[in-house]
């Protein structure tokens, strides 16, 4: 079942420019989405665990943190290629949405989304 | 040295670099940006081959050369020699030249600024002077982690010697509880898309009215802090440039509170240069001199843009797929210090020394205080503007 979702993006601290976003660690901490306790359990599932999410514009596998703050049907990526699949390129006067994106989401077994794949 | 990690320039680093590197004073982004130097580096690649430096430096300019509709864009956390740079080969190109400045309003903001239609400040007037502070749409100990120990909030300043415990008030206007909405004495949380009306609820507050929307008592008392505020300041970043359609209520808002606006912005160097020189701080296109959101890099990708020199920004990462793709299709040439998903989808590789540590050179702080970068250690990497003088050169 996918249920819709609005996701935010925000700039991490822990996310630096100089990484190399193909590492591991980069991976671990850029491709995932913050959800709260509420919207983990619509979504069946569990920190960790991995959760598609697509619209019109491209989708995009990552793995599930939990978040402290509530949600109210919100999930918190840190701004990065992997929330940037999701982005529509239709603008507010050249301004790209990345603040409210509109996906449908749900649990998946499928791997986090490798853009070497992705950019082959 | 001071740092460039971010626009704050901190001119209190302590760094020794040799068999091991140790940094004193720096955040956790300055320290990286130091330590990088041995991490990640980018290498000089045409086709994804490897080739010596003046090979791709000759590629560059020839697909520069043979271009019909080039842009040219950034850089970001370089120096003022390397945006004069990026504007004469924009020139010699005949190219459009924009930076993450158009991405949002911030550019717009400093535009009005530049143009003195609305008040600013120094950083050092903040530390000194400001008592009230707002952060609306921007999270400041994420992305520029001293701003607000070094200037706005923790310090003891000229005329506010008891810091924030009495003398400052705090306010973070955030669609989430940010790093800098934890330590604010007061948050308000937007629902993304809904700062106008929240703009409108201060307005009416100031004007002595009950506000509309969300906590009432909340943002009458916040309301009523802004009407009382000696100095205050209010800070802004990309969180406000994405959810605001009504950009000159909220210019008008902060006229009316008498606020000081001070955008938190990278790269404001260009915009500068470009100002003094076109009357615009972003989205010129050389070829007719036109300025205009044709000329927006997002914009101008989904036309028929056919080349792209994009300076130190991973400008890739931060753009729908759909248009990563179209910028892997055309000529695309990356200069800068690491790899990133720019340079994977480039043609042309050109790596860079990193400004500041491996090269000199002057920059602005986000307030427009010029400071002299040092190089502190030797490198084989070039200059960025060596590189972009270079390809001028060559055309």
């Amino acid at each position: 079942m996918t249920f819709d979702l609005t996701i935010v993006t925000y700039e991490d601290r822990d996310i630096f420019r100089e990484e190399d976003i193909f590492s591991e660690s980069y991976i671990e901490r850029a491709a995932v989405i913050e959800l709260d306790e509420e919207e983990m359990k619509r979504y069946g599932v569990s920190e960790g665990e991995n959760i598609l999410l697509h619209n019109d514009d491209g989708e995009v596998v990552v793995k599930v943190k939990r978040s402290e703050e509530e949600g109210g049907g919100i999930g918190y990526m840190p701004r990065s290629p992997w929330s940037s699949i999701l982005l529509s390129e239709e603008t507010k006067g050249g301004i790209l949405g990345y603040k409210h994106i509109k996906v449908n989401a749900k649990k998946t077994n499928a791997p986090v989304t490798d853009l070497k794949v992705l950019f082959k | 040295m001071i740092c460039l990690g971010c626009s704050c320039l901190c001119d209190d680093i302590e760094c020794e670099i040799g068999e091991e590197i140790k940094v004193g004073n720096a955040c956790l982004r300055g320290f990286r940006r130091i330590d990088s130097i041995n991490e990640n580096r980018l290498t000089p690649r045409v086709e994804r081959k490897e080739e010596n430096i003046d090979d791709t430096i000759k590629s560059a300019a020839k697909l520069l050369e043979e271009a019909k509709n080039p842009i040219i864009f950034g850089p970001e956390n370089s120096t003022l020699e390397t945006e004069k740079e990026a504007i004469e080969l924009a020139k010699k190109a005949g190219a459009i030249i924009d930076n993450m400045s158009s991405f949002g309003y911030s550019g717009y903001l400093v535009e009005k600024i530049f143009r003195k239609e609305v008040n600013t400040c120094t950083l050092d007037e903040t530390r000194d002077d400001c008592d009230v502070s707002i952060y609306w749409g921007c999270d400041p100990m994420s992305s520029h982690p001293r701003m607000m120990s070094r200037y706005s909030y923790y310090p003891r300043g000229k005329n506010r010697q008891r810091g924030w415990e009495q003398d400052r008030d705090a306010i973070s206007i955030d669609v989430r509880r940010s790093l800098t909405a934890e330590i604010c004495d007061k948050f308000i949380k937007v629902p993304p898309g809904r700062d106008f009306e929240l703009m409108k609820a201060f307005k009416d507050v100031l004007s002595g009215k009950i506000p509309k929307f969300g906590d009432k008592k909340s943002i009458m008392k916040i309301g009523n802090l802004i009407k009382k505020a000696e100095f205050g300041v209010l800070f802004t970043g990309l969180g406000l440039n994405y959810s605001i359609n009504h950009i000159d209520d909220f210019i008008d808002l902060v006229k009316d509170t008498g606020f000081r606006l001070q955008p938190i912005i990278e790269g404001i160097g260009l915009n500068k240069l470009l100002f003094d020189e076109t009357g615009h701080v972003n989205k010129i296109n050389y070829k007719d001199k036109s300025y205009g959101i044709e000329n927006n890099f997002v914009e101008a990708l989904k036309g028929d843009i056919d080349t792209a020199l994009i300076i130190g920004s991973d400008v890739a990462s931060n753009i729908p797929l759909k248009l990563a793709k179209r910028l892997r299709e055309i000529n695309c040439i990356y200069v800068g210090p690491h790899s990133n998903l720019t340079s994977h989808i480039s043609k042309v590789n050109i790596p860079t020394a990193v400004c500041g540590i491996e090269s000199a050179g002057k920059a602005y702080r986000m307030d427009l205080k010029e400071e002299d970068l040092e190089k502190i250690v030797d490198s084989n990497f070039l200059p960025d503007q060596e590189i972009l003088k270079r390809i001028g050169d060559a055309l």
